[in-house]
């Protein structure tokens, strides 16, 4: 238990920061490569919108 | 049942959030929560201005050779996109031509007006009702030329299905139907005045949702029935999917009716998706009434209300089947579909189709809901089993849908 705390404390040092920020990087890379698979929808479209307004009673 | 999918959250600002889904780009934009679904080229072509800024004819070349796609126009599409998000300010445009992210955060919107209702007006109907196990008085005054206002008949007969209480309650809705606006008022405060009867009987739900929500205080409403045993299923669809007639029927097969249009969803940091009841009387339209009077035979006796094109009879369920539950967890999503002379099929549906079906049904975000309140929606969609049913015979889908409840 107290080393699952102290864990949490150390200070993430500028080096960690940098491939903290290069895995996002991968990760994008990744995604975007697997998005490049599909292809059913050429434009980049809206499939819905969803907000706040109230929905109507049938 | 059912799979888990992952939703990933790619970008996170004020006024931005945003996540990929199943291939899919959602956006949610702050400070009045909307959300977006997009296709996969957009969630490309998000992830591309991710990773650096681009001009127009680069990003052309990009999605081309990633969609293997030569499309003439899809420097016109993409453009377009762009424009959009140009528009809604979530990128812009730097010094050399390049499109980067960079959402801004938009002021909220100016507080509601209140304003005073006219006093020539006399008392129509009072009762005081409990949703949930929360008791308010709903008090309806009407100007002496609006007696038989349509929006009174409508409000009195959705009204029916909540169970009648005797106390005096802490809380009350006002409202006066005046000749030219309705003036609805919420607790004491002031009235809030509407010319459209749609938008004032929003509000009056959108105020008994908040009853039967009780201490929880981020939910979405949504366009469904809702039915359970020891837990809850939603029955979502369009109008006319035949989601009141399927739950009159299971409510004569045991089912604990929980609402029949409108219900409410409050889901808390673990996804965990609790149903908020609204058991107001089932709106069964003129062309069910024989089919359904042979098990309610009140149904015949009903006042008919018209409204839109529809011709509805709102029938109330007992109450004993909707008092004093507790939170119920929602164990499954279904879109129900009657078709005559068919099997009975079911079939599990992706995340984005249950939001795009339940976005066409219509589904509504609490309007303070912040970005972890609209992830936690999410992950309860991507948690939760959804399933498309098609069916015409009663037993088979009691029987199917007892096993999902349980599960």
């Amino acid at each position: 238990m107290n080393k699952k705390v102290e864990s949490t404390l150390i200070q993430v040092n500028p080096q960690e920061e940098d491939s903290n920020s290069s895995n996002a990087t991968m990760d994008r890379r990744k995604a975007l490569a697997k998005i490049g698979k599909f292809s059913a929808y050429a434009a980049p479209a809206t499939i819905a919108i969803l907000n706040s307004k109230a929905a109507h009673a049938s | 049942m059912g799979s888990i999918t992952a939703l990933e959250r790619i970008y996170d600002s004020q006024s931005l959030r945003v996540w990929l889904l199943e291939d899919h780009l959602v956006t949610a934009n702050f400070p009045e929560p909307e959300l977006q679904i997009w296709n996969p080229t957009a969630a490309a072509l998000w992830l591309l201005l991710a990773d650096g800024s681009y001009g127009l004819n680069e990003l052309v070349l990009r999605i081309s050779d990633l969609f293997k796609i030569s499309s003439p126009r899809i420097d016109l599409e993409l453009n377009n996109c762009l424009k959009d998000w140009v528009h809604r300010q979530w990128i812009q445009v730097d010094q050399k031509g390049k499109y980067v992210i960079s959402p801004q955060f938009t002021q909220p919107t100016a507080p509601i007006c209140h304003t005073n209702a006219p006093k020539e007006s006399g008392v129509v109907f009072e009762k005081t009702y409990c949703i949930n196990g929360n008791p308010f008085r709903l008090s309806i005054r009407a100007e002496e030329d609006s007696q038989n206002h349509p929006f009174l008949i409508r409000l009195t007969a959705f009204a029916q299905g909540f169970l009648v209480h005797s106390f005096d309650p802490k809380f009350q809705l006002n409202i006066v139907i005046g000749s030219k606006f309705i003036y609805v008022s919420e607790d004491s405060q002031g009235y809030r005045k509407y010319l459209d009867s749609e938008e004032a009987l929003n509000r009056c739900i959108q105020y008994f949702l908040k009853k039967s929500a009780g201490e929880s205080i981020h939910f979405s409403t949504l366009h469904a029935a809702a039915l359970g045993l020891e837990n809850s299923l939603l029955l979502s669809g369009v109008s006319g999917a035949g989601k009141s007639t399927l739950c009159a029927l299971l409510a004569q097969k045991g089912w604990h009716y929980y609402g029949d249009d409108l219900v409410g969803l409050s889901v808390n940091a673990q996804a965990h998706g609790d149903l908020v009841p609204l058991p107001s009387g089932i709106s069964i339209k003129a062309n069910n009434w024989d089919l359904l009077s042979s098990y309610y035979p009140i149904l015949k006796t009903l006042e008919t209300v018209t409204y839109g094109e529809k011709v509805a009879r709102y029938l109330p369920l007992p109450h004993s089947n909707h008092q004093g539950h507790s939170a119920m967890s929602v164990k499954g999503i279904v879109f129900p579909r009657y078709l005559q002379n068919i099997k009975t099929t079911y079939r599990p549906i992706t995340v984005i189709k249950s939001l795009t079906e339940l976005v066409k049904a219509g589904v509504s975000l609490h309007n303070k809901m912040s970005s972890d309140e609209v992830e936690h929606f999410l992950q309860f969609l991507c948690n939760t089993p959804r399933y498309q049913l098609e069916y015409s015979e009663i037993n088979e889908v009691n029987t199917w849908l007892s096993t999902l409840v349980a599960n």
